[in-house]
């Protein structure tokens, strides 16, 4: 079953930073790419426009960013189609409230499980975000939070998939949300350096989609093929007009393995190996902004595969 | 700095209270409910950075519930477990 893509909202440091790998979507096919460097989303202040700064006291960066794509996803959404009963939650983060989590962590360290700090930890678990999400917008449906690294998102859009296939909800909020944070920075370096990984970037970013069932009408296109598997049995079917996204995981130098996937005058952009486990959530928006039809793959740690298609209608 | 002031910012500070300071702050104001709003996991956050600021523990709700009623109630209760010690 395809889902049809009805809202869109993000907010990435990618509108401060042009960013060469993006932009190569929209030009001539090139082998691979490569980018390096750390960005970060500069300002949030831009949720106070969907929930009051009393609300959002003790929320987190973190959940900031989810509360902020989300909120531009819904106010993207025709009204008609945004029902609060009727709509689920789905948040992918691969890393969770990084920041919030070593604070947390720091004050069990320092002062000991008796004084660590009851906010840092309420803010700390990973489902954060979403239950802001759904607490802030007033959404009723079923709300649930995939935190499994690079699979996160296309996990998360299979999950979509099955809620409306078996009519749990009508429409559903789904996204990517993942924030960087000193400590991942040090892991970047550290990894860079013992040269665990041939690229060094990561972009922290968040970015919602509110998917229907395919049978409703599009304002951006489709999402089909999604799936997950092996590679051994994994099959790699797509027609020459997409483009081919590949994401290989973090550390693993697996980039050599896409190329079996590469026929000859395939449109190919290789994602940088750190990006953060949202990349493909932004790429999707990427994608659907610059109107290209889209084959994202995506390989984890472990060398499982992953995969989605967009198609503009 | 005397006590009452340092309770003002370290509420500030550690409840993360955006666009007060401790001058505004009602000395007899209530601190949950109205007044400065709180809530019950700021209450849970406030008897820990008590504990972490001053060394002063609140045991229970019979104690917690008179000291926490306003910044005049929590500086009495603070002051007195200080003299004690």
């Amino acid at each position: 079953m395809k889902l049809s893509i009805q809202g869109i909202g993000a907010v990435t440091p990618l509108d401060d930073f042009p960013d060469p790998l993006f932009k190569d979507l929209a030009d001539e096919p090139k082998e691979g790419k490569e980018k390096a460097g750390l960005y970060k989303v500069k300002d949030t202040s831009g949720v106070f426009d969907f929930v009051s700064k009393k609300k959002l006291r003790r929320v987190d960066h973190f959940s900031r960013l989810g509360l902020l794509a989300a909120g531009r996803a819904i106010e993207d959404t025709d009204p008609k189609i945004f029902s609060k009963q009727n709509m689920g939650v789905i948040v992918a983060t691969g890393f969770g409230a990084l920041e919030t989590t070593f604070g947390f962590l720091d004050s069990y360290i320092e002062k000991g499980d008796r004084l660590a700090s009851p906010t840092h930890f309420s803010n700390s678990v990973h489902n954060a975000a979403a239950a802001h999400i759904s607490i802030c917008y007033g959404i009723q449906g079923p709300n649930l939070t995939v935190s499994q690294f690079d699979l996160s998102f296309i996990c998360a859009l299979m999950t979509a998939q099955l809620w409306l296939y078996e009519r749990k909800a009508d429409a559903v909020l789904v996204g990517a949300c993942d924030a960087f944070c000193d400590v991942l920075g040090y892991c970047i370096n550290e990894f860079y350096k013992e040269k665990k990984c041939k690229t060094y970037g990561f972009a922290e970013s968040a970015v919602f989609f509110i998917v229907t069932r395919g049978d409703q009408k599009s304002r951006y296109g489709y999402i089909n093929d999604i799936s997950i598997g092996s590679p051994d049995n994994f099959d790699m079917l797509h027609d020459k007009e997409s483009l081919m996204i590949f994401s290989p995981s973090a550390v693993e130098p697996c980039c050599q393995d896409f190329s079996r996937f590469v026929q000859k005058n395939d449109r190919v952009v290789l994602i940088n190996q750190l990006s953060s486990p949202t990349d493909c959530g932004t790429t999707l928006f990427k994608a659907m902004d610059f109107g290209m039809n889209m084959l994202y793959l995506k390989q984890d740690m472990d060398g499982c595969y992953a995969r989605f298609k967009f198609v503009k209608q | 700095m005397e006590l009452k002031q340092k309770l003002k910012k370290m509420i500030i500070e550690e409840l993360q209270i955006e666009d007060l300071t401790p001058d505004a702050i009602d000395d007899d104001a209530p601190l949950f409910g109205e007044g400065l709003c709180l809530d019950s996991l700021d209450a849970v956050e406030l008897v820990v950075q008590l504990q972490v600021y001053f060394g002063v523990e609140i045991k229970n709700l019979e104690e917690g519930r008179p000291a926490l009623q306003s910044i005049n109630t929590l500086t009495e209760f603070v002051n007195a477990r200080l003299s004690a010690q």
